[in-house]
């Protein structure tokens, strides 16, 4: 139809058009909804379906072996032959199957009747309730209870008669089962076998339908808008209203949709590690996947199941979700939606091609990279120390713990500060410092919504320098620490000019020159006076034997020092070069007192040093006349390593010094014509009193101008000083009298890890890595191009190639990340380039800002990999803690572990004292491995008694070796024990003979039931070195086994238990053994206890609330009460049971006193024979070689009860190197034959109950000797018992 | 013949190894015999079905000699003079207890030289413990003998003819250590221990209540060693032909070894005699 005043368009035209645009419609709605329907979740989902049934089909197939197959044959054979049997039967005895079958129709029946009876007595018994509630006359209610009496007794009749006929059909029932017995249990046995398989067998079915009708079923399903309907591809949705996320301003609930592809994510296999362990197949067939035991993302199982994600776990994803710890958008279902984050540029370009990635600036919290993935963990563990060191999981964060380790190390909370608090809420790590003040600790305690922080200055005290070094020293030093002592943590302030043009760091020096002169004319000025303490007159000082005290009496625990080498530790500084830089004696270059008082007491120089009083005090020499002065003898072995170092004073240009001066002037509130008229006059308008602020170093007490031209600049320098030290923070790491109060400068970080990036300030950094960046011997002229090449590298394969070591490749792929980073403006770049090269982000700035404006970060001595981990423990700073209950909030003993492990680090316990074993893990040949021998010797108690305290480990770790001895095969069981080493291989010996002994310190079985070999405790474990597989160093202790060895040489003639008994014990199970009340005393005020060691435990600077915590660690960590325990040997009623229990066993008299017999046994001729005790003093035979026990007066209040038994039973059981002996075998009972009728056992626990009732026995009974009668047999007994008594007397 | 030497050595490993597992008391001793070498050398060749019928040895050799003192020298002072101060000096200063560091007899002889082969010769069957057990005394606060060698599996009794009480501390380095109280006039010998395997050098004994006394034992599965008599002397009997190495120790000398590795050619049938010297600046007092 053409076109008309009617139709404005031809009609056929437009039925065309409309008809085309309509199936054009319809087919982009199919297609719409065809790609609305393609979600990536749901191809990975279909996968894994796959993948599922891969797995289920391999289990069958494991399931369903040949052998399997054959005993299912031979099982169905029989069933057929039963069955048959059994079809036999049913004829010859047709009459019982028969009489069965009717007695069960009959029953049937009866059943049925009585039901019937039943409900007409019901309604019987119904009209009769009617008939009461409706008052019915006498004879209608006695005529409706007649009737329902007549129902009751019909159902009665017909009840009787069907417990009859059950009756009978059970004695039939057992007739004809007794008869199907066979098939039955045959039936019952091949369900049972094949239940497992028909399980398996049935989970494939569901996924992988065999019949057409379910296949097409589960097809049905797929379909758009059914699969709405509870189909098996659906989003899997975690909930956690309490766990909320903030969105732009609003706070809502978590979501995490993660597992809708992460799917196998929580699942474990039988023996609880990951179902489907994480790894890269070579194929993308999931079969191969199987085969190879390794799945890709997203179908693999979380690396550490036993610490997430399972049920069992302490963070199951039911109630954690995803995204609390990795972050990123958890609503997202596809790739790119749930703002995954790559781990550096190359892995982001592989990603780019595979899944289209793009990173997003849209999602404040994109998911970290797997580099930062332990950042987020001190969100809700506050305390951080239970990530590195867990008694339950390892380190579970190291690299986040290593972070918070250096931030210790080097001090930043010094400038930095991190509040863990928030108005006494916990928000996160608190790292702040201590109250510097008394006025403050006081005002702190007395607020109950305030913490006090627990962080030390790291520095050393500056209070009296001027006893300490000299001022050209101190130029030298601070200008570049490293110069001096390249090991340092202090960092560099001055001198960093990479970033500066020629002319700039010409300038910039000049000034610096004035600066550092001006730190050192301060601190000399400010210095205050000391009382320095000083060797006796005329004491004469012995280098070497200093050298010896050097390196016995526990300065090498956190120290090193290379005239004593072999130690690494790094607690305290270097001190090789000590002799260079203290202050010498003006009438005797060859001492310091300084360095002596330092020695002897050191919390006289500085009250919060983290050198602990050694308990340096002189004494005298075994020959008893000469007298030793320890402090002494190690400062002139310290002094004795060379002259005083001599150290040109910096050159201070005055022009410069008057520039700098009036530069801080005119930023006072002097115009610069006052300033410079200020400094050609030398007169400071103010009197010094008037004067607030640094410009006091300028005025005059009278106001005055200051004549003397030296004077005046003296006092320029002063202030120039003050303005620096103010400038530059000096006293945020070190005690400086008159800056107590002030505060820390720098940006506070404990929420620099949500920080706005819009806030950082990046000013020209790029420009500045483009053109520099990398140190002077680095092959690379900037970090562009060592990042460029490193991305070139990645590209051409990396690692994989040969063109990196995997070690440079995980190093250079961090730069790139980092550099990356910065590119884009994120915090961990910034991080990154701040820790490198603080003042780069000065790069062409300082033209136009004023000198004192510049960045004023130091540079610290650390290696990139420490930056990263430092970067990770700070980006983890957030300030934000989720719920309560997701916060880590530990049990009392937890907290109590996780707060003494913070001051084992902070006191460097671990620096003397094994605190973990070391873990030996060898092959064993089992036959080879004899179970420790119980002798005639040994008490069945005390052994149970060490069972229970040192319960068994298994040793076997499941791992196996073959090997092939002598033409044999055998398997070697790997096997790990703990002990410390006894012996180590001779290398002078044929290699195939070397031998490692061991000391076992824990109970170790291997193997179980019957043919398990347990060694006890105080066992010898020798292994051959072939059969070394690994040691594993203690944790703690490098100096004690460090001096053991020492010792060896030098002492005990190669005897590793007297060297140990020289050295700090080990702490194992210190727990066990000390009473905690005891322990902290103790730890306040360390008393000398051992008699043979070398050392003494110093006294730390420790407050009463750290060693509470100290001492209820150790309990803490063994599970032993804390921090009371009850000492029931000292208990009334213990005492008297046990008085009753001896005498009833014969053992006491009817009127023997236990305690008073204890006391007489602990007085015998046996204890006193190495321990001072009852008034006795240890008897002295030669002071070099005698081994004397600890006093026994401070066991009653130092050792627990059980541990004290168990010690007495056998010592080697606890600690297998001590002297001291079995003192009571269990097959000897000659010793004190009068004594509890001479039995060992009892002669313990009355050994025992005196020494913990020992002031009582004191007191009441007073010094008391005993002398056993004569031995038994013999020629030799002593002459009478009277004489031995005059022997025990006469050493009173 | 080598796979048959094997399984033979394994079976008397593996016997001994058996007997090892019983402690104190009776011990069963398997029923082998000792097949040394049939000529010189090769001891390997002479071992054939032995369990049956044990070849006898041609003849072995004897090692004698005598370790002597050069460079001057004497003995040492006693180590506790009669009634000196120390401790239980009723029963330890009753007499002088000599200072057995360094004990010289005629001809400047050293006494208390442990001269011995490390290891076992070739092919030799462990020894068989005696069932008797060694007796290890005190007296004076003295341990008699000083220095012992003593064959492995052998109990080891540990007596004191003292009035006050002792304790016997071992310091072993491959086997089981003992620290226990050894009750004042024991003459039955309540303590007693094992040595199981072989040591590479002596080990000392002490008593922690009385640090001065020491003795040496020697575990040793062979019976190849010798404890120099008072004069310096000793013999080695019965020694398979051929080349041995012997170490000779001594607790004086720095390092312990006068040799550690000294090696003898035995003749067949002969006493091989050999004057073995210890040069005094070795000497460690």
């Amino acid at each position: 139809m053409p076109a008309t005043d009617n139709f404005r368009w031809n009609q056929k035209t437009l039925n065309v058009v409309f008809a085309a645009s309509s199936v054009l419609l319809l087919a982009s709605v199919i297609v719409m909804m065809k790609q609305d329907q393609a979600d990536e979740w749901k191809v990975y989902q279909r996968t894994n379906f796959k993948l599922d049934a891969t797995v289920r089909k391999a289990d069958l197939s494991i399931i369903e072996s040949a052998e399997f197959k054959q005993q299912q044959a031979a099982l169905e054979a029989q069933v057929e032959e039963a069955a048959r049997a059994l079809e036999e039967r049913r004829k010859t005895d047709a009459d019982l199957f028969a009489e069965q079958e009717s007695l069960q129709r009959k029953v049937d029946a009866l059943e049925i009747e009585l039901k019937f009876k039943n409900s007409d007595r019901d309604e019987a018994r119904a009209q009769y309730d009617l008939a009461v509630r409706d008052a019915l006359p006498a004879d209608q209610f006695q005529a409706r209870f007649d009737a329902y009496r007549a129902k009751q007794d019909l159902s009665d009749a017909t009840r009787v008669d069907l417990d009859a006929a059950k009756a009978a059909l059970a004695i039939k029932n057992n007739d004809v089962k007794a008869i199907t017995a066979d098939y039955d249990a045959l039936v019952a046995e091949r369900e049972k076998l094949n239940f497992e398989a028909e399980r398996v067998r049935a989970a494939v079915e569901k996924i992988e339908p065999s019949n057409l009708v379910s296949s097409w079923k589960r097809a049905m399903m797929e379909l758009p808008v059914i699969d709405g309907f509870n189909s098996h591809l659906r989003i899997v949705q975690d909930w956690m209203p309490r766990l909320s996320q903030t969105l732009g301003m609003a706070e809502i609930a978590r979501f995490d949709r993660c597992r809708s592809c992460h799917q196998n994510i929580d699942r474990t296999s039988g023996t609880g590690g990951p179902a489907f362990p994480a790894g890269h197949p070579t194929t993308a067939n999931v079969e191969d996947w199987v085969k190879e035991d390794k799945f890709p993302q997203p179908y693999s199982t979380h690396p550490n199941t036993a610490l997430f994600c399972t049920a069992s776990s302490p963070h199951p994803v039911a109630k954690f979700g995803c995204t609390i710890c990795h972050d990123g958008q958890g609503s997202g279902t596809s790739f790119g939606n749930a703002e995954h984050t790559p781990n550096d540029p190359h892995i982001a370009h592989e990603w780019h091609g595979e899944y289209g990635f793009h990173p997003n600036h849209f999602w404040e919290y994109p998911m970290q990279p797997s580099r930062f993935a332990e950042s987020t963990c001190i969100k809700c563990h506050h305390s951080v120390t239970e990530l590195g060191v867990n008694p339950e999981f390892g380190a579970s964060a190291p690299k986040v713990f290593k972070g918070y380790q250096l931030i210790q190390k080097y001090g930043c909370y010094g400038c930095h500060e991190m509040y863990g608090f928030d108005a006494g809420v916990a928000i996160g790590p608190d790292m702040r410092l201590e109250p510097q003040t008394e006025e403050e600790a006081t005002r702190i305690a007395a607020d109950p919504t305030q913490v006090a922080g627990k962080m030390r200055k790291v520095g050393p005290s500056l209070r009296h320098i001027a006893s300490k070094t000299t001022a050209s020293w101190i130029e030298y030093w601070t200008e570049i620490p490293q110069r001096f002592r390249p090991s340092t943590k202090m960092p560099q302030f001055f001198a960093l000019a990479d970033h500066l043009g020629k002319d700039d760091a010409q300038h910039t020096k000049q000034f610096e020159a004035a600066e550092l002169a001006g730190i050192s004319a301060v601190l000399l000025g400010a210095s205050q006076p000391i009382d320095l303490l000083a060797p006796k007159d005329g004491y004469v000082a012995d280098v070497e034997r200093g050298k010896k005290l050097f390196s016995e009496r526990g300065c090498m625990a956190c120290h090193q020092h290379t005239a004593v080498p072999g130690n690494t530790a790094d607690f305290g500084p270097n001190i090789s070069d000590i002799h260079l830089k203290i202050l010498r004696n003006s009438d005797d270059a060859s001492s310091s007192d300084w360095l002596y008082t330092w020695i002897r007491e050191p919390e006289r120089y500085h009250k919060r040093t983290r050198m602990p009083n050694l308990y340096l005090d002189a004494y005298l020499d075994v020959d008893g006349t000469t007298e030793i002065d320890p402090a002494a003898d190690i400062a002139a072995f310290l002094l004795n390593q060379g002259e005083p170092g001599v150290y040109p004073a910096v050159e201070v240009n005055d022009e410069e010094l008057d520039n700098l001066v009036s530069l801080y002037l005119e930023k006072t509130r002097f115009s610069k014509s006052g300033a410079r008229g200020i400094i050609s006059s030398g007169s400071f308008p103010q009197k010094q009193a008037d004067v607030v602020g640094d410009e006091q170093a300028l005025a005059s007490e009278d106001g005055l101008a200051v004549a003397d031209a030296a004077a005046w600049r003296q006092k320029k320098l002063e202030y120039v000083g003050r303005k620096t030290i103010a400038r530059y923070g000096c006293y945020a790491c070190h005690d400086m009298p008159g800056y107590e109060l002030s505060r820390p400068i720098g940006v506070a970080l404990q929420d620099w890890g949500r920080k706005d990036t819009s806030k950082l300030g990046f000013e020209h950094i790029e420009e500045f890595l483009h053109h520099h960046g990398e140190p002077a011997d680095s092959k690379f002229a900037s970090t562009t191009e060592r990042v460029r090449t490193a991305n070139q590298k990645a590209e051409a394969g990396g690692a994989e190639a040969g063109l990196f070591t995997e070690e440079e490749e995980a190093q250079e792929m961090s730069a790139s990340f980092f550099y990356d980073s910065i590119q884009r403006h994120g915090r961990a770049g910034f991080a990154w380039q701040k820790l490198r090269a603080p003042r780069s982000y000065d790069y062409q700035k300082t033209e136009t800002k004023g000198y004192d404006e510049r960045l004023r970060m130091p540079k610290f001595p650390l290696k990139e990999d420490e930056i990263e981990a430092i970067a990770t423990f700070v980006l983890g700073l957030v300030a934000d803690p989720p719920a309560e209950e997701y916060v880590y909030t530990p049990d009392e003993r937890a907290k109590n572990r996780i707060e003494g492990e913070f001051l084992l680090a902070k006191y460097n316990c671990t620096g003397c004292h094994i605190v973990d074993l070391p873990a030996i893990t060898f092959a064993a040949d089992l036959e080879q491995i004899t179970a420790t021998e119980i002798s005639a010797a040994d008490h069945e108690n005390g052994l149970e008694l060490l069972l229970k305290m040192r319960p068994p480990q298994q040793a076997l770790t499941g791992e196996t070796r073959k090997v092939v001895i002598d033409d044999e095969k055998k398997t070697l069981h790997f096997a790990t024990v703990h002990g410390l080493i006894a012996s180590r291989p001779d290398p002078e010996e044929d290699p195939e003979f070397r031998e490692h002994g061991f000391d076992l310190w824990a109970t170790a079985d291997f193997g179980t039931g019957e043919d398990m070999k347990r060694m006890l405790p105080g066992s010898r474990l020798i292994v051959p070195d072939a059969q070394m597989v690994k040691y594993t160093e203690p944790r703690g202790g490098a100096f004690a086994e460090w001096l053991v060895e020492n010792l060896m040489e030098s002492k005990t003639g190669g005897n590793r238990s007297l060297a140990w008994q020289a050295s700090p014990p080990p702490l194992y199970q210190e727990g066990f053994k000390v009473q905690t009340p005891w322990l902290y005393q103790f730890l306040l005020e360390p008393t000398k206890i051992r008699y043979t060691t070398v050392l003494r435990m110093p006294r730390f600077n420790m407050s009463v609330e750290e060693a509470k915590i100290l001492a209820n660690y150790f309990a803490a960590l063994d599970g032993a009460p804390f921090p009371y325990q009850e000492n029931a040997p000292s208990n009334v009623d213990y005492l008297a049971t046990t008085e009753g229990e001896l005498v009833h066993a014969g053992l006491l008299g009817e009127d023997g006193s236990y305690l008073k017999e204890s006391w007489k046994l602990l007085n015998g001729p046996l204890c006193v024979k190495c321990h001072s005790l009852g008034g006795r003093k240890f008897k002295v035979s030669d002071p070099a070689k005698d081994i004397q026990g600890p006093n026994l007066n401070v066991v009653q209040n130092r050792l627990r009860a059980d541990w004290l038994k168990l010690w007495l039973y056998k010592p080697t059981w606890i600690t297998p190197y001590t002297s001291m002996p079995v003192n009571y075998p269990k097959n000897n009972t000659t010793q004190f034959p009068d004594m509890f009728n001479g039995d060992p056992d009892a002669q313990i626990n009355a050994t025992r109950d005196a020494l913990l009732n020992y002031t009582r026995l004191m007191e009441d009974l007073g010094p008391t000797s005993y002398a056993p009668p004569t031995a038994p047999s013999g020629e030799a007994a002593p002459p009478d018992s009277a004489k031995s008594d005059n022997a025990a007397g006469a050493e009173e | 013949m080598k796979s048959s030497n094997k399984i033979l050595v394994l079976g008397l490993l593996a016997s001994f190894a058996g007997c090892s597992e019983y402690s104190g008391g009776a011990y069963v001793v398997p029923e082998v015999t000792f097949v040394p070498a049939e000529t010189t050398g090769a001891a390997a060749e002479s071992v054939g079905d032995v369990a049956d019928e044990p070849i006898e040895v041609a003849s072995p050799g004897t090692f004698t000699g005598k370790v002597v003192l050069v460079g001057g020298g004497s003995g040492l002072p006693p180590l506790i003079a009669k009634g000196a101060d120390v401790k239980d000096k009723d029963v330890c200063a009753a007499v002088d207890v000599p200072d057995e560091r360094l004990v010289l007899g005629i001809g400047n002889g050293v006494a208390n030289v442990f001269i011995y082969l490390a290891k076992a010769p070739k092919n030799f069957k462990p020894l068989e413990a005696p069932t008797d057990p060694f007796l290890f005394d005190q007296k004076n606060c003295r341990f008699l003998p000083h220095c012992v060698v003593i064959p492995t599996g052998q109990t080891v009794k540990v007596l004191s003819d003292d009035s006050v009480a002792h304790n016997t501390h071992t310091y072993p380095n491959k086997n089981q250590g003992v620290n226990s109280g050894v009750a004042p006039g024991d003459r039955e010998g309540k303590l007693e221990f094992v040595y199981r395997k072989s040591e590479a050098q002596p080990l000392s004994v002490k008593c922690d209540y009385h640090t001065w006394m020491t003795a040496y034992h020697l575990p040793l599965d062979h019976p190849f060693a010798a404890v120099t008599d008072a004069d310096g002397g000793f013999t080695i009997a019965d020694l398979p032909a051929g080349k041995h190495t012997f170490t000779v120790w001594h607790e004086a000398v720095d390092g312990n070894f006068v040799e550690r590795k000294l090696v003898v050619d035995i003749q067949p049938g002969a006493a091989t005699d050999m004057q073995i010297e210890l040069s005094a600046d070795k000497l460690k007092l």
